[in-house]
């Protein structure tokens, strides 16, 4: 008998279902917890938020081979910000409400990371933030906020001891007129002046963020003859900083400290252009870990995307990872539980060990510098000659942490 | 040493104007000759920074020199492009049309460089010979802004000669005092407008590829600019060449001098300079009364 022709599809999409089940990995039979990312996708910042997604991406893929979370898959819902708390924060409440996700990872953009804060404060969803803006920790903490970056104290104050362990007295400082900026420039004085009293702080320049032209400044630096110099400049100001900076010779005349100048993306657009010598810090880096943990992470990432992992894929990256350790130990994806075990979780990361401190929910961790260098195989600049300070030194003290908290 | 730094932060000011005047001038040569306001000027001053990364990422030799030839061909051809398919159409409409037109253009421009150069930010190296520092006195002084100084004068004086001195000058002059008469004289008009704006297309994108070597190259970077040669032209005087030059020059001043006299209001000095001229002169400092 001839077989119809609905009969002949129904068989063929039996047998590819059949052959779409033998080859997906592990049939799961629970739901997927959705993890909700955001990040700038689209304008200027999308290179740096594609990285974190990234991250994320592999962390899922990495629980997601070994079992899941509590034998759930975990599934990634990436979307874009744009840079700009509005919109971030019409994104988290789609992610919230359309998409159930259990945990925002992001965003970047320190005003968004705070709007967005005050929105899973108030539905109780876990957010992880992107951003390093001191606030969040601080003023702004709350119950369900964890960060796993480091954040803006931690890196200046490491700054500022590398500042004395180089042993130079005088020092000046610029940095972006806006909160972020002002912050680090800030931490670092003032951590600088209690370990160090007889430093002086020879003076300060504020441009504005998206400051074409740093000529002034420069004269202005290069005549209050400081030795050492504390840069809070970030993205495309600080290329254009550095490229101004080298023009009128400052390079040559003091020692520099870049905060957060190991971005690979700044490194990368400088190229020879970039401040050899001079020290830089990154909140998380390739090279300076030569743990098995760190060696399995930087080659997977390597593989997987053709990039080295920079900041902030190490952010979001552990940032997931954080959270599924949290919720296999809590056994549940529950936030109130999942917070709980966050609170003094300890874990192995591809930095190092990191725990969240309970009292303000920061992860303590290290501050890494290094010299900027050109060394093979890398194409673009990288940092070696590290010198990482240890995290009871750089976090900041409780009782000026955790205000939100108490 | 004082005197020295000051002189420094002169010429420092000087380079900045020099810039800006170049971008300036193509924008008040389109006020004043086509009545044109046209937002979409940053997009040459981006597309200028672009040519001039290409020609250095392909590596030839001589880049900067080849580079500025590449630069004068690229943005000539877009404005061109630009001037026939987007705002001819628009010259009889009123002139909010081609207002949101050259919004539009902005914005895809700055789409349009994403695609074709990617996300991340480019850089471009001064050349060779103007990478360090010149010592002026007993301070720095960078040999590319000198060498930026240079460029411009001679190309400020060359667009002198070229207005003043040259039928194509003279015809300009006359389009922007009466176009009807021109076009009544035989003249063929839409041509000649048509170079008017290739010419300020060019202009700009010179001064994007000269400020390159000192910023970065990005999507966007055209719209600062863009503002403050507004801030220029009113200054200046709608129209007005000479009131752009010395507009840029005053405006550059401030902006490097203003850092270290009042560092908290330096953002809005430009602004402050144009409210009081505004008030004082609001035809600008060489424009006529209307």
């Amino acid at each position: 008998m001839r077989a119809t022709r609905r009969q002949h599809l129904v068989g063929t999409g039996l047998v590819l279902l059949g052959v779409l089940m033998l080859a997906s990995p592990p049939a799961w039979a629970a739901d997927p917890v959705k993890i909700g990312v955001l990040a700038p996708l689209t304008g200027v910042y999308s290179i740096v938020g594609d990285r974190g997604v990234k991250g994320v991406e592999l962390a899922a893929a990495e629980i997601n081979a070994a079992g899941g979370i509590l034998g759930r898959p975990v599934e990634i819902i990436a979307r874009d910000d744009e840079t700009n708390p509005e919109v971030a924060l019409r994104q988290v409440r789609r992610l919230m409400l359309q998409d159930k996700v259990a945990a925002v990872i992001g965003p970047l953009h320190g005003g968004a990371a705070i709007a967005v804060s005050n929105e899973t404060k108030r539905s109780q969803v876990l957010q992880f933030p992107f951003a390093a803006v001191e606030d969040l920790t601080t003023v702004n903490c709350q119950p369900f906020l964890w960060r796993i970056t480091a954040s803006a104290s931690q890196t200046a104050r490491g700054g500022a001891e590398l500042a004395k362990r180089l042993g130079l007295t005088s020092w000046a400082t610029i940095s972006s007129d806006f909160s972020y900026g002002r912050s680090v420039a800030n931490y670092f004085v003032e951590h600088l002046k209690d370990i160090n009293p007889s430093v002086t702080i020879v003076t300060q320049a504020w441009p504005k963020l998206g400051e074409e032209d740093f000529g002034a400044y420069i004269n202005e630096i290069i005549k209050s003859q400081a030795k050492g110099l504390y840069v809070g400049l970030f993205a495309a100001d600080l290329v254009r900083f550095v490229k101004q900076a080298k023009a009128f010779g400052l390079l040559d005349r003091m020692t520099v400290l870049f905060d957060s100048g190991g971005s690979h993306e700044v490194l990368k657009t400088l190229g020879d252009d970039a401040p050899f010598g001079h020290w830089a810090s990154e909140r998380y880096n390739f090279l300076a870990s030569s743990s098995e943990v760190n060696r399995k992470f930087v080659e997977a990432f390597n593989k997987k995307y053709n990039l080295y992992p920079d900041m902030i894929v190490y952010d979001g990256y552990a940032s997931l990872k954080f959270f599924a350790a949290a919720a296999e130990k809590a056994k549940s994806v529950e936030p109130r539980k999942v917070a709980a075990a966050l609170a003094g979780l300890r874990l192995e990361t591809p930095k190092g060990v990191v725990w969240l401190r309970p009292e303000d929910h920061q992860a303590v961790q290290p501050t890494i510098w290094g010299k900027v260098q050109k060394a093979a195989p890398y194409t673009f600049p990288i940092l070696t000659d590290f010198v990482i300070v240890p995290a009871e030194r750089v976090t900041l003290p409780l009782d000026r942490s955790g205000q939100g908290c108490r | 040493m004082d005197a020295w730094f000051w002189a420094a932060q002169v010429l420092n000011g000087i380079a900045i104007g020099i810039i800006l005047f170049l971008v300036a001038a193509g924008l008040t040569l389109l006020l004043g000759v086509m009545g044109m306001l046209n937002l979409a000027h940053g997009a040459f001053y981006m597309v200028g920074a672009y040519a001039l990364y290409s020609v250095f990422a392909s590596g030839v030799a001589g880049w900067y020199g080849l580079g500025f030839l590449a630069v004068i061909a690229a943005t000539a051809l877009v404005g061109a492009l630009l001037e026939r398919f987007a705002l001819r159409p628009l010259y009889d409409r009123p002139p909010g049309y081609i207002l949101l037109a050259t919004f539009a253009l902005v914005l895809i421009f700055d789409d349009l460089v994403l695609l074709i150069w990617g996300r991340a930010y480019k850089s471009v190296p001064p050349p060779a010979p103007f990478e360090g520092a010149l010592q002026l006195g007993t301070v720095p002084f960078p040999a590319y802004y000198a060498l930026i100084i240079l460029v411009g004068v001679l190309l400020t004086l060359a667009l002198w000669l070229l207005l003043q001195r040259t039928a194509f000058g003279r015809l300009i002059r006359a389009l922007a005092t009466d176009r009807e008469m021109v076009a009544a004289l035989g003249v063929n008009v839409s041509r000649s407008l048509r170079m008017v704006y290739v010419l300020s297309a060019v202009l700009a994108g010179i001064g994007g590829a000269m400020a390159a070597p000192l910023r970065s190259i990005s999507s966007g970077m055209g719209v600062e600019v863009v503002i403050q040669s507004f801030v220029v032209v009113v200054i200046g005087g709608l129209g007005s060449i000479w009131g752009a030059f010395i507009g840029a020059l005053i405006l550059g001043q401030f902006s490097a001098l203003g850092i270290l006299l009042v560092p908290r209001f330096a953002v809005a000095i430009p602004y402050l300079v144009l409210v009081m001229i505004l008030i004082w002169r609001p035809y600008g400092l060489f424009g006529t009364r209307v």
